[in-house]
């Protein structure tokens, strides 16, 4: 079933933005890019988890920016110049919103062919490749594609929100 | 059956029902062989009528028709009380035809089954184009608000030719509509109602009372219609037997024209003007969403240029050279900003039109003569509070007229004129706008709000609240329920959903009685929703909004006023009473900052009674922010209510007071 999901995301286009993080690179389908901006200055949100950055305006359009790095687990690294935020286009089961995403450096445009994209392989339990559509492998370099649909949706949302619900718990158990 | 049988069956109870409607019209009820003609059209109906969720209805409907011509006849109850239980069971079994059937045929398609043909003719190719019905809703709703307040207007002067011609407008225009999506039913009550008012246009006759009442009750089962909110009976009361008081009307006795039959004498008398070109007309409707992001673009635009100015500034050179043209930048952005703004404002008139018509209805109701005035109709709010204070403002305009007025002869008795007087009012005060609801009813009974409120336990028996805490008190969940309305004067039923309302739109509200004189409600409300009132406070190196409001007070406490509570909480002793401190570092994570209340600053909070201290860094100052929603991601953050632009372009949080004070509770108990 991932398979045909995997195709039928594929088959609209072969055009991939590809970024940094730390050494390694990343690949996302370039309909799925609405812009890239350079980094700007973030308003934290408190309680939420690590890898939310914050908020920002993007042109009067309150935007979530999620940090990719705290995301995949790499480690915080200080902002620079090259520091970016890619605005995505997120689509979930409730609908699509706008998300920003941190990443370290952006690289280029390039042409991923589908026969281009190997399968992930599994890593075993510790490692989660479920956001990872596959591995596109362009002359020596490597590029991973993700599925950016699924590294921001469902779960990740459902954390925020448990966080929200977490404290409605306790505040219920307080007042008993 | 046969697709022709249903239609030759339906054919038939339409017929039956026209032939009942036209015998209903010439009964004279001292003749008693028009009675028997009566009855014998009741029992065609009920004969005639089909198997089926609607038939049901009708067979129904005529046979309590047939039991009150029958009481009639046996002289069991008066001819104009049959009369009026006939015309409403007659209307029962046309709405239950007409609607019923609408439903069945969406659900089962093409098959055939309508029981009336008429209602073929409402399945116009137009009447399936969602976007058409939409926006004939929308109007046809405006224009019945205006027939309200238009109607009201006649009632006080009849000789008002423009009014009376503005009327007769809208429901033509309303026919026109109606007639153009196939809405037949609305178009033939229109029309009855157009042709009815043709004589007092003419200047042939006046208005009396029950032809207000008919017209009135016309534009209700319009407006019913209008929102497909019809329920299958019609009340009784939508048709006044009396109302015809138009010589046309054959019998001279009965118009239930007004409750859509067409009458003999109404189809002949078609006045087609045209209703001209209104000045309405020139109003452009734009979607909302758009609107939005011409505010969005607009606010973006005022950010840029400060920025702009401000680098700018910053030098010597350049400002010299374009000082003179960033001002008039500025100027220009900040008037385009203060437009966008007011695109939003729609003024009040609307719905203190709508609560005339209510005041009306509700005096009639209770048998007061109650007088309306209207203040500062003018005045602006933004289009979606507008929205939201219907609610609130029609409990209050209704408890004024039902427990607020006394009866008239209570009235007399206390030396006071007949006519009660029940006053709405708007104007502007300070950034915000007033709404008052005033009545010079009985007021409000203090002592025996007291003693209510003891008897719950809601004040202690030995304290003494002053005049202000016990008018408070009315807006207290479940006060009143347990008293029955007419004591304590009623005021107080869902009261405490009206404040909720009102400080959910960051208002407040505020009473104020004298026994004996009235009482006078008064809502204070921002301008708009978009915008918030707050104070800018500095936790570290974050920076948060408290919204103007909730703030009582601001101060540096001794640190011996300060006292913890199980090593855990803390509490500050003000006003020998100990308020819970929220340390909104420690709280919200700020890594780099913590300080002691004493060192900061503690900003006193109340909210819906809750009182708290939270502690920052230091105020950074009063602000006006436009509100942003935060999106699904952040959203239902703990503590905060929402975001906010701040003027140099970033996002700033706004503070949710309760769920601080709650999230603070719940910390303390981990």
């Amino acid at each position: 079933m991932r398979v045909t999901e995997k195709g039928a995301t594929l088959a609209k286009t072969n055009k991939h933005l590809t970024f940094r993080l730390g050494n390694e690179e990343y690949g996302l389908d370039i309909l799925k890019v609405q812009e890239i901006i350079g980094i700007m200055p973030i308003t934290r949100i408190p309680r939420t988890p690590q890898f939310v950055r914050g908020v920002i305006n993007l042109r009067g359009k309150v935007i979530p920016v999620v940090d990719l790095r705290a995301k995949f687990g790499m480690g915080a690294a200080e902002d620079t110049e090259r520091t970016c935020v890619v605005v995505v286009q997120v689509t979930g089961k409730t609908g699509s919103t706008v998300m920003g995403t941190v990443v370290d450096e952006v690289s280029e445009v390039i042409d991923i062919a589908e026969d281009q994209i190997e399968a992930t392989p599994e890593f075993g339990a510790e490692v989660d490749t479920d956001f990872v559509l596959g591995i596109g492998k362009i002359n020596d370099r490597v590029v991973m594609v993700l599925d950016i649909d699924r590294v921001l949706t469902a779960n990740e949302i459902s954390a925020i929100k448990r966080v929200a619900t977490q404290a409605g718990g306790d505040e219920k158990k307080e007042g008993e | 059956m046969s697709g022709q049988a249903t239609e030759s069956r339906g054919r038939g109870i339409s017929a039956a029902l026209d032939a009942l409607a036209e015998t209903l019209v010439l009964v004279d009820v001292s003749d008693r062989s028009t009675l028997n003609d009566l009855l014998s059209a009741i029992r065609r109906v009920a004969r005639v009528t089909r198997r089926g969720p609607g038939g049901e209805v009708v067979r129904a409907a005529m046979t309590s028709a047939e039991s009150a011509v029958q009481d009639a006849m046996g002289g069991l109850t008066d001819p104009q009380t049959m009369l009026l239980a006939v015309v409403g069971c007659f209307e029962t079994a046309r709405s239950a035809l007409t609607h019923t059937p609408t439903l069945e045929r969406s659900r089962a398609g093409a098959e055939a089954k309508p029981e009336e043909p008429g209602q073929d003719s409402e399945r116009s190719p137009l009447a399936e184009d969602a976007e058409l019905i939409a926006d004939f809703v929308t109007r046809a709703t405006e224009h019945l608000d205006g027939a309200d307040t238009l109607l009201l207007t006649l009632e006080q002067s009849p000789d008002d030719r423009d009014a009376l011609d503005a009327t007769f407008r809208v429901f033509h225009t309303i026919k026109g509509m109606a007639g153009f999506l196939g809405f037949s039913e609305i178009e033939r009550l229109a029309h009855d109602t157009e042709s009815f008012l043709d004589g007092p246009r003419k200047g042939i006759e006046q208005f009396s009372t029950q032809a207000f009442d008919a017209v009135f009750a016309a534009v209700d089962r319009m407006r019913d219609l209008v929102g497909f909110r019809t329920p299958v009976s019609a009340p009784t009361s939508l048709c006044h037997p009396q109302a015809g008081t138009r010589p046309a009307a054959p019998g001279g006795t009965t118009a239930p024209a007004q409750a859509g039959v067409r009458s003999p004498g109404g189809a002949g008398s078609i006045a087609r003007e045209s209703s001209g070109r209104r000045a309405a007309d020139s109003i452009v409707r734009v979607d909302e969403d758009r609107l939005d992001l011409l505010l969005d673009t607009i606010g973006e635009l005022v950010i840029a240029e400060a920025m702009v100015s401000e680098s700018a500034r910053n030098s010597a050179s350049t400002w010299g050279l374009l000082g003179e043209k960033l001002s008039r930048l500025d100027k220009i952005t900040r008037e385009l900003q203060e437009m966008a703004t007011s695109l939003r404002m729609v003024p009040l008139k609307g719905t203190f039109g709508r609560m005339a018509r209510l005041v009306r209805d509700l005096g009639q109701k209770a048998g007061k003569s109650v007088e309306f005035v209207t203040e500062g109709e003018d005045t602006e709010l933004d289009k979606a509070l507008v929205d939201l204070m219907y609610d609130p403002l029609v409990h209050l305009v209704r408890n004024a007229v039902d427990h607020g007025l006394e009866s008239a002869d209570a009235r007399v008795a206390a030396g006071k004129p007949r006519t009660g007087k029940v006053r709405l009012r708007a104007f502007h005060a300070g950034g915000s706008v007033c709404v008052e609801v005033e009545d010079d009813g009985a007021g409000l009974d203090l002592d025996r709000i007291l003693q209510k409120a003891r008897s719950q336990g809601l004040v202690a028996e030995d304290a003494s609240p002053s005049r202000r805490e016990i008018h408070d008190l009315i807006f207290v969940p479940g006060f009143s329920t347990v008293t029955t309305v007419t004591d304590v004067s009623g005021r107080g039923v869902g009261m405490d959903v009206v404040r909720r309302t009102v400080e959910g739109l960051r208002g407040t509200i505020e009473v104020y009685s004298t026994l004996g004189s009235g009482t006078r409600f008064t809502l204070r409300l921002p301008l708009t929703l978009a915008i918030i009132d707050g104070m800018v406070l500095r936790v570290g190196s974050e920076r948060y909004i408290l919204p103007t409001l909730v703030i009582q007070r601001s101060l540096r406490p001794d640190p011996s006023d300060v006292s913890t509570v199980l090593h855990k909480g803390e509490a500050l002793a003000v006003d020998d009473s100990l308020v819970p401190l929220v340390r909104l570092a420690r709280l919200f994570e700020v890594s780099d900052a913590d300080p002691h209340p004493s060192e900061g600053i503690v900003v006193l909070v109340g909210e819906n009674g809750e009182r708290a201290g939270l502690v920052a860094s230091e105020l950074l100052g009063q602000q006006q922010t436009v509100i942003k929603p935060l999106g699904d991601a952040a959203s239902n953050t703990p503590g905060i209510s929402g975001g906010a632009i701040m003027p140099d372009g970033t996002v700033g949080l706004i503070l949710d007071v309760s769920g601080l004070v709650r999230l603070a509770h719940a910390e303390g108990g981990e």
